[in-house]
C-alpha cells in the first residue's frame, strides 16, 4: 500500500515535523547542547525514512544527498559548538577544521556515489550487494587511512 | 591526558547500526544509503585518532608584586606531533584575573615547534598564591575526540597588599626610653622646647634662659622634651571578614590600614608588632627595621578569616606581642564578641587604645522592608551604645567608611585623643 505524498496534507504533515526538528536544532544550538546533536540527526533521518516508507517507491539518489547533508549538518553543528568558546583562537585553527569538515563530506559523497554505484549493478540481491559494498568501501578507505598516517 | 569521545561520534554510530539494521529489517537500500557517510566518519575518527603528546611549561615575570600590579604570565606549548586543535585555558586563583578577560586560548602546533602564549595577569587582592593551574584540551583532525590534561606548575605568587597611605600617626600616650622620632611627653634631653623652671645645682649652663634669667632675681633653665621611640601593636580582627560591592572586603581594607599604620611607624624607626587575632591567633613581637616590615607583610598575606566557635581571649596573646606602654591599634568591624570582649580587656589592663572600625553598613544590602528597617535600627543603637561605652573608657572609636581615606579616621582618633580623653579625665 502506498500513499500519494503529493498530497497537500501529507506533505504539511512532513514539513511541520520538519520544522520541528529544525527548531530542535536551533534551540541545540542556541541554548548550546552538543548532545541534541545525534538526536537530532535521528529525527531528520527517520523523518526521511518515513517519507520513503510512505511513499513506497525507491530513491536511492535522494537517499545518498539526505545522508551526505545529514553528516553536513552534524559536522557544522559540531564546529559551531567548538568555536564558541570564549577566548582568543588563532584564524588558522577555523581554516584547518573547514578543511576536515569538506574533506568528510567528500569522502561521506564518495562513499554514498560507490553506494550507489553497486546498488545500480544489474545483480539480484540489491541489498546484500549494497552493504557488501558499503562495507567493502569502509574498509578500503580506512586502510588507506591508517597506511598514510604511518607513512606521515 | 584522558581521552573523551565527542557525543557526535557516538550518535555517527549509533545511526550507522540502526540504518544498517534498519535496511535489513525493511528489505530496503534507502536506510543503508542514509547512514553510509555517517558511518565512514565515524570509522574513520576510530582509525585515524592520535593520542596527543603536549607539554606546557608556564614561568611568571615576577614573584611578588602589590596589589593592582600586572605580571606577565607565560606559557610554552610544544608537541612532538602536530596538533591541529589546541585549547589552552588558564585558570586563575580568585584575586587574580587575566587582564582582557581572556582566559581561554586556541592555537595549533606543529611538531617540534614551541608555541608561546602570554597572559597579563592583574592582581587585584593581595595574598599567596599558587598559579596557575593550566587546562589543555585537544581535539583530533575531525573533532571526535577530545583529549584533556591539567598541568599544574606550582609557581608561588606573592601579592603584597597595597598600603594606605598615612600623613600622620596616632601620637602615643607613652614612649619608650630609646631614641626615636616621637616627641616624649617627658622630660630629659631632648630638642623640643617643654617648660622652664628654676635653677638646680646640677644643670648644665647652655640650658639658662638668659631672657627670662635677665629680668628675674634667680636663674631659669629650659625643659625639653626628648625624642623617643614608641611601640605600637596592631590588633587585626580576622574573626570577620565582610564582603560588599565590587568584590570589596572588609579584611582587605583592615589589611591595607594594618600595612600603611605599620609601614608608618616602621618608617619613623618605632617598633612595631602585629597581632591578627581570629579564628587562628598570629603575632609578632614589636621590632624595628626592614625586616620587620617584610615579616609583618608576611603575616598579612596569610590573614584569612577562620571560622571558630571557640571563645578566644586576650590571654592567649603571649605577653611579649603585648608591651607595657604599648599602642595598641585596632582594626575591626566591631561584629565579634570575642573582638570586643578583647578590646575591653585591654583597656582594663591599662593598655593604650585606639580603635579604627570598619563600618559593617558599606558592606550590607538595604533593608527590603519596614520590619527589615527597624531591625537595621536597633542593630546600629546597639553599636553606638557599644561606641559609646568605648568611648567612655578613654578608647577613640574611629569609623572608617568605604571609600574614605585612612587618614580621615586617624584625625578622629588624634582629635579624640587631643580633647576628649582630657575631659573623660
Amino acid at each position: 500500500m502506498s500513499l500519494d505524498v503529493r498530497s497537500s496534507g501529507l506533505l504539511f504533515a512532513f514539513g511541520v515535523l520538519g520544522a520541528a526538528i529544525l527548531v530542535l536544532l536551533a534551540a541545540a544550538l542556541v541554548l548550546g547542547h552538543p548532545g541534541w546533536i545525534g538526536p537530532v540527526l535521528g529525527l531528520l533521518a527517520a523523518l526521511y525514512l518515513g517519507h520513503v516508507l510512505v511513499a513506497a517507491e525507491a530513491n536511492v539518489l535522494t537517499a545518498g544527498v539526505v545522508g551526505v547533508a545529514l553528516l553536513l549538518v552534524g559536522e557544522l553543528a559540531q564546529w559551531s559548538f567548538d568555536s564558541r568558546l570564549r577566548g582568543r583562537y588563532l584564524a588558522s585553527m577555523q581554516a584547518t577544521r573547514a578543511v576536515a569538515v569538506g574533506w568528510l563530506v567528500l569522502l561521506g559523497a564518495g562513499a554514498t556515489f560507490l553506494s550507489l554505484l553497486v546498488v545500480g549493478l544489474p545483480v539480484s540481491g540489491g541489498l546484500v550487494t549494497v552493504m557488501v559494498g558499503v562495507v567493502a568501501f569502509v574498509g578500503v578507505v580506512a586502510l588507506v587511512s591508517v597506511v598514510a598516517r604511518r607513512q606521515a | 591526558m584522558t581521552r573523551r569521545p565527542t557525543p557526535r561520534l557516538r550518535a555517527y554510530l549509533l545511526l550507522g547500526a540502526a540504518g544498517l539494521i534498519a535496511g535489513i529489517a525493511l528489505e530496503r537500500p534507502e536506510p543503508v544509503l542514509l547512514v553510509t557517510p555517517l558511518l565512514l566518519a565515524g570509522l574513520l575518527a576510530i582509525l585515524l585518532v592520535d593520542e596527543p603528546a603536549v607539554s606546557a611549561t608556564v614561568s611568571l615575570g615576577a614573584d611578588r608584586v602589590l596589589e593592582g600590579e600586572d605580571v606577565h604570565l607565560e606559557v610554552v606549548l610544544r608537541s612532538v606531533r602536530p596538533v591541529p586543535w589546541l585549547e589552552v585555558a588558564v585558570a586563575l586563583p580568585a584575586g587574580l584575573v587575566a587582564r582582557d578577560d581572556v582566559g581561554v586560548f586556541g592555537v595549533r602546533l606543529e611538531a617540534d615547534r614551541p608555541r608561546q602564549l602570554a597572559v597579563d595577569v592583574a592582581a587585584r587582592r593581595w595574598g599567596s598564591y599558587r598559579v596557575a593551574r593550566l587546562v589543555l584540551r585537544t581535539r583530533d583532525r575531525f573533532g571526535f575526540f577530545a583529549f584533556e590534561a591539567t598541568v599544574e606548575p606550582g609557581l608561588a605568587l606573592r601579592v603584597f597588599p597595597k598600603p594606605e597611605t598615612l600623613r600622620h600617626a596616632i601620637r602615643p600616650a607613652e614612649t619608650q626610653l630609646s631614641a626615636g622620632n616621637e616627641v616624649s611627653r617627658r622630660r630629659g634631653d631632648g630638642v623640643e622646647f617643654a617648660d622652664v623652671r628654676q635653677y638646680a645645682p646640677g644643670d648644665v649652663i647652655r640650658r639658662v634662659n638668659w631672657r627670662l634669667s635677665s629680668r628675674r632675681p634667680e636663674l631659669h633653665v629650659n625643659e625639653l622634651h626628648p625624642e623617643s621611640s614608641t611601640e605600637v601593636v596592631i590588633l587585626l580582627d580576622t574573626f570577620t571578614d565582610l564582603t560588599g560591592p565590587n568584590d570589596e572586603s572588609s579584611l582587605a581594607r583592615a589589611v591595607r590600614a594594618a600595612h600603611g599604620i605599620a609601614n608608618h611607624y616602621l618608617r619613623r624607626r618605632d617598633r612595631v608588632g602585629l597581632i591578627a587575632f581570629g579564628g587562628s591567633i598570629r603575632w609578632l613581637v614589636p621590632a624595628m627595621g626592614l625586616a620587620q616590615s617584610y615579616r609583618i607583610v608576611e603575616v598579612l598575606l596569610d590573614a584569612r578569616a577562620a571560622v571558630s566557635i571557640l571563645w578566644k581571649g586576650v590571654d592567649l596573646i603571649p605577653p611579649r606581642s603585648l608591651p607595657p606602654n604599648a599602642l595598641v591599634i585596632a582594626v575591626t568591624p566591631l561584629l565579634d564578641d570575642r573582638t570586643i570582649e578583647a578590646l575591653l580587656d585591654l583597656r582594663g589592663r591599662g593598655f593604650d587604645l585606639a580603635v579604627i572600625e570598619l563600618r559593617p553598613e558599606g558592606f550590607m544590602a538595604e533593608p527590603l522592608d519596614a520590619f527589615g528597617a527597624s531591625a537595621r535600627r536597633l542593630w546600629q543603637l546597639r553599636r553606638d551604645q557599644l561606641r559609646e561605652r568605648l568611648q567612655r573608657l578613654g578608647v577613640p572609636v574611629a569609623a572608617w567608611a568605604l571609600g574614605e581615606p585612612l587618614d580621615a579616621a586617624l584625625e578622629e582618633v588624634r582629635a579624640f585623643r587631643r580633647y576628649a580623653r582630657r575631659a573623660l579625665a
